[in-house]
């Protein structure tokens, strides 16, 4: 819904009625101040040379910056004995992220319209197992996991990876898409019902063109936590298909290894990046999308 | 320090090219060396084993926690590597036990005159070797800022009760006594070398590895819980949380007299332009405690069945235990070569004295290796929690005795 | 078969993803407390059944209640901040501000940061002799004391700082889309009758989100249980073992102490906490929207 159509609620009247407008922005402010100040460090320290962040002063800006952490994260670091930097890994975290996240956001579109759309006796009861069995720790399950993956045939394998993010994000996405379609009205379904629409022909032609919002935000979730996932991937990938979560660990983890945190601070920036721009680009939609789904039912 | 490299490498590279292998396999390897030191170290290894005929297939896994965590499951899910970095001693034996491993007596005779009997001891099941030992770290190390000790006007201490009544001089001097980051294995290294201090090496026996209940609630305990209380006023406020690679800059930028830290802390100290030995002092502490608490970085290796695999296994081991590689390795890592016939020149001062330490017989395997995980895990909690807390010292005591017998 | 089928084509749809779960979930869920009745050390093994042993063993161990005691302290000291503070921003930035979308990009940033670096700086913040102490010093204010991080009574506050800085900008992105959602009218209507905003905010606004607090509670509580970077990148667990956490607990026994049955015993008794929570909730909840 465009902006414009909503200016009703937005008066000058209301805004005044929360807060001063001063009052608000310096709030804000001090929002902004805290969750920016641990990006500043990351950034100034990301500039700095190590001799200048060993001899302390970690708050200040870098006396003489230099660019030289960045391009030794993104193409020099040694991870183990290839010197290559974390340029080599962008591409086996796509070809693991983009297949699952796709696949268990339709899975969980599906499963949350036939719980929130089509209930049945024990809906309700399915679904809170299904929310409740997520809570299961995962460094317990890898044991189980490995042995069920090795019985597949797909240990070791970018499948394997995928078919685990897809079944362990089958939770969440379903609870996201349930808790959305429920605000859908059921009007517009009964009505496709009695004309004789099934199951998917509502789904794909009444849900589906409802919620692209809703889509958006269960793309960006799933999307945060597959490319981030650590656990998963350093246990069930192999050398050549490691994700970049397995490298930026190797490069910034080491127990007993000098740390240098310069290049560190902009390897986290690198790993970080594709999520940040997704954030950027889907962001209105991220919004708009919750929108529409609390639209009157 | 790292000077004639030239040299070495050619005398490496021919003393590997005349052994021939009879199948060229590929070793697929997990290890946790990920940072630049550490990678520079284990490029030694790698050029050295492919010179063999064989392939290095590297798999890096940083956080010893986590590459253990990966090989097990690498091992549940069917597709083991060929070789793993894994600690010698019980966790070694654990994974034995379980039919998981290789021995390599085959490449192993000489190994039980080359290696210290601890070590040999350790890496053997049922008298086979099953694991090749690549270097050697010490933990209970003091280092001492010379400039700072020059400045206060003190000596190198020799024992804790010297160290603790050099505090007061060093403090009046604007100085941190001691440089200590507060994670629990950090603070394990102070509290053994305090235990060596007031019972020696029999002592630390009985406590860590047998973990005897009267040695935990008898008197030399209580006087070695009243010196670790002493600790708290030793170092300053920051030292809760503080990274080791942080604190270690203290010491190296003179805001700290001691530290007492493994001798990989010697990598900062190179990345700093400070020479091992001469700005920094070293001393295996207590002095004259006849112990160096060690831990070694050995590989594993698995119960693979394919030949050439199998080959690959063995001139890995082979490759390890070559006595250029594990010099040139522990020139570059820090550390020093487990087999005790490496000539120290080109070694610093304190590698010099690590390698006296291990010839006359005073290594002594760190507790992990030794005692059983989760009752040496408990006492570990238990030092860290009294460190941290304002009980007493009788109250330390019973709480750390009472946490391990709960663990049997 | 057919008229099978269409009867009860949503069952049908869900029963993939049912059996899936019913695996993956429960069944390992059965297998970890299997696990847990064993003496299993490196590898889970079956024939060194031991009973309730490990549960014993779990209770007499002082670092588990630190780390049990912990999941609630943090736990909800984090919800209630996370929540009351992300409604709070997203109230705020619902006022057709300028700048919106920047504001929105500074609290959502830390959700895509790897939290092994980003706590380190925290770590460096919240230390008091190189973060914000310092500069506050050097300030002027030299009786500023902020030793949150390495006191061991209110080092769980450093965790939940640092834990809301990293979760707030999913919060406040729910909240913010719940408020957007709103129907117009209802603004309309209480400025006819004169109602102040944050009467129509306590008592219409924020009871209609409830859907959305039933995502963010879900949500946060899963990060909770899952919050092991926070722990090992900020604390380690320390100072001594004050910070731990019963997911960091459960790795340590697993993968450093090989200590599988304990873990496995740890596991289970979380869970089940966990659960006995939950589900009263999760039953409400349901039942309201349902």
């Amino acid at each position: 819904m465009p902006r414009a159509a909503r200016s009703g609620w937005l008066t000058p009247r209301r805004r005044k009625a929360i807060l001063s407008r001063g009052v608000l922005y310096l709030l804000l402010a001090i929002i902004a101040l805290f969750f920016a100040g641990p990006l500043y460090i990351l950034l100034s320290t990301s500039f700095k040379t190590m001799p200048e962040i060993q001899s302390g002063g970690l708050m200040a800006l870098p006396h003489e910056p230099t660019v030289q952490p960045w391009v030794t994260a993104w193409g020099e670091a040694c991870i183990g004995i290839t010197c290559g930097g974390l340029k080599g890994y962008f591409g086996n975290s796509m070809v693991m992220t983009i297949p699952a996240v796709l696949i268990s956001v339709m899975i969980g579109a599906i499963n949350g319209y036939a719980l929130a759309k089509w209930p049945f006796p024990g809906a309700r009861f399915v679904f809170a197992a299904l929310v409740a069995g997520n809570f299961v720790p995962f460094q317990v399950v890898l044991a189980p996991v490995a042995v069920t993956l090795r019985t597949l045939g797909l240990f070791g394998s970018v499948e394997g990876l995928i078919l685990i993010h897809v079944i362990y994000g089958i939770p969440i996405t379903t609870m996201l898409f349930r808790n959305f379609f429920l605000s859908v009205p059921n009007d517009l379904i009964k009505a496709a019902r009695i004309d004789g629409a099934g199951f998917f022909w509502i789904f794909f032609r009444i849900v589906l063109p409802l919620s692209p919002s809703v889509i958006v935000v269960a793309l960006i979730l799933q999307f945060t936590g597959i490319w981030n996932d650590f656990l998963f991937a350093v246990s069930f990938s192999n050398p050549s298909s490691a994700p970049m979560t397995v490298a930026l660990n190797n490069l910034v983890n080491s127990n007993f290894g000098v740390k240098e945190y310069n290049v560190h601070m902009a390897a986290t920036v690198i790993a970080a990046a594709p999520t940040l721009i997704l954030y950027i680009l889907l962001g209105r939609y991220f919004l708009r999308g919750m929108t529409a789904g609390a639209v009157k039912g | 320090m790292f000077t004639k490299l030239g040299v070495l490498g050619s005398a490496m590279a021919f003393a590997l090219t005349t052994t021939t292998p009879v199948f060229a396999g590929t070793a697929e390897v997990i290890h946790w060396w990920t940072s630049g030191g550490e990678a520079a170290a284990l490029k030694i290894l790698v050029e050295a084993y492919e010179k063999t005929g064989n392939t290095w297939k590297d798999n890096p896994v940083a956080g010893g926690e986590a590459a253990r965590m990966v090989a097990r499951t690498r091992i549940l899910g069917g597709d083991p590597p060929t070789s793993m970095q894994w600690q010698v001693g019980a966790p070694l034996m654990a994974l034995a036990e379980e039919g998981q491993l290789n021995d390599i007596d085959a490449v192993a005779q000489d190994w039980d005159k080359l290696l210290p009997k601890v070590i040999a001891d350790n890496a053997k099941y049922k008298g086979k070797y099953v694991s090749a030992p690549m270097d050697i770290h010490g933990h209970n190390w003091l280092w001492g800022n010379q400039a700072v000790l020059d400045d206060v006007g003190i000596p190198m201490p020799k024992t804790w009760d010297e160290l603790i009544a050099s505090a007061d001089k060093i403090r009046a001097k604007g100085y941190i006594p001691l440089a200590l980051g507060g994670q629990s294995w950090q603070e394990i290294f102070v509290f053994e070398s305090i235990l060596i201090d007031v019972g020696g090496r029999d002592f630390l026996t009985k406590v860590t590895y047998n973990l005897d209940d009267t040695a935990l609630r008898s008197p030399e305990m209580l006087k070695a819980f009243e010196t670790f209380a002493k600790v708290r006023d030793l170092v300053d406020p920051g030292s809760p949380s503080r990274d080791w690679n942080i604190t270690g800059g203290l010491l190296i930028n003179g805001k700290a007299a001691y530290m007492i830290m493994g001798d990989w802390l010697k990598g900062e100290f190179v990345a700093a332009n400070k020479a091992p030995g001469k700005d920094i002092a070293c001393e295996v502490f207590p002095a004259g405690g006849k112990t160096l608490v060690f831990g070694t970085d050995a590989f594993a290796m698995t119960a693979v069945k394919d030949p050439a695999t199998r080959e690959a296994q063995l001139a890995l081991a082979k490759t390890i235990m070559d006595p250029v590689v594990q010099k040139e390795f522990s020139l570059r890592k820090g550390s020093i070569p487990p087999r005790l016939d490496i000539d120290k020149t080109g070694f610093d001062p304190c590698a010099q004295i690590a390698m006296g330490e291990a010839a006359e017989g005073h290594l002594f395997l760190v507790p992990d290796n030794v005692a059983d995980a989760t009752s040496i895990g408990a006492l570990v909690d238990q030092m860290t929690t009294f460190l941290h807390s304002k009980m007493t010292p009788q109250e330390g005591m019973t709480a750390m005795a009472d946490a391990v017998a709960a663990t049997r | 078969m057919r008229r099978f089928l269409q009867r009860h084509v949503s069952q049908v749809a869900l029963s993939p993803s049912l059996a899936l779960i019913a695996i993956f979930l429960y069944g390992f869920i059965a297998y970890t407390a299997a696990v847990s009745t064993t003496n299993s050390k490196a590898f889970p093994r079956f024939d060194s059944f031991v009973g309730l042993e490990q549960y014993w063993r779990l209770f007499h161990t002082p670092r588990w209640h630190v780390a049990f005691t912990n999941m609630f302290l943090f736990g909800g000291l984090f919800l209630l901040v996370t929540i009351s503070l992300g409604l709070v921003i997203a109230i705020l930035i619902d006022q057709r501000i300028r700048a919106e979308s920047f504001f929105r990009s500074i609290v959502m940033y830390p959700m895509a940061m790897s939290f092994v670096v980003t706590g380190i700086i925290w770590q460096w913040l919240l230390n008091p002799t190189l973060g914000i102490e310092v500069m506050v010093h050097q300030l002027g204010f030299t009786s500023f004391r902020l030793d949150w991080l390495t006191n061991p009574d209110t080092v769980i506050w450093a965790l939940v700082v640092a834990a809301f800085w990293q979760g707030c900008g999913l919060v406040m992105a729910l909240f913010l889309a719940g408020l957007r959602g709103i129907d117009e009218d209802i603004w309309k209507a209480a400025a006819v009758d004169g109602i102040p905003a944050w009467r129509v905010y306590v008592y219409i606004v924020i009871p209609m989100l409830a859907p959305v607090f039933l995502t963010v509670v879900v949500l946060l509580a899963l990060s909770i249980v899952r919050s092991f970077d926070l722990v090992v990148a900020l604390t380690n667990g320390g100072p001594g073992v004050s910070s731990d956490l019963p997911s960091v607990f459960m790795f340590d026994m697993a993968f450093r102490r090989t200590n599988l049955g304990l873990s496995a015993a740890s596991a289970v008794v979380m869970l089940g906490t966990v659960l006995a929570i939950l589900i009263p909730y999760l039953y409400v909840e349901t039942r309201e929207r349902g």
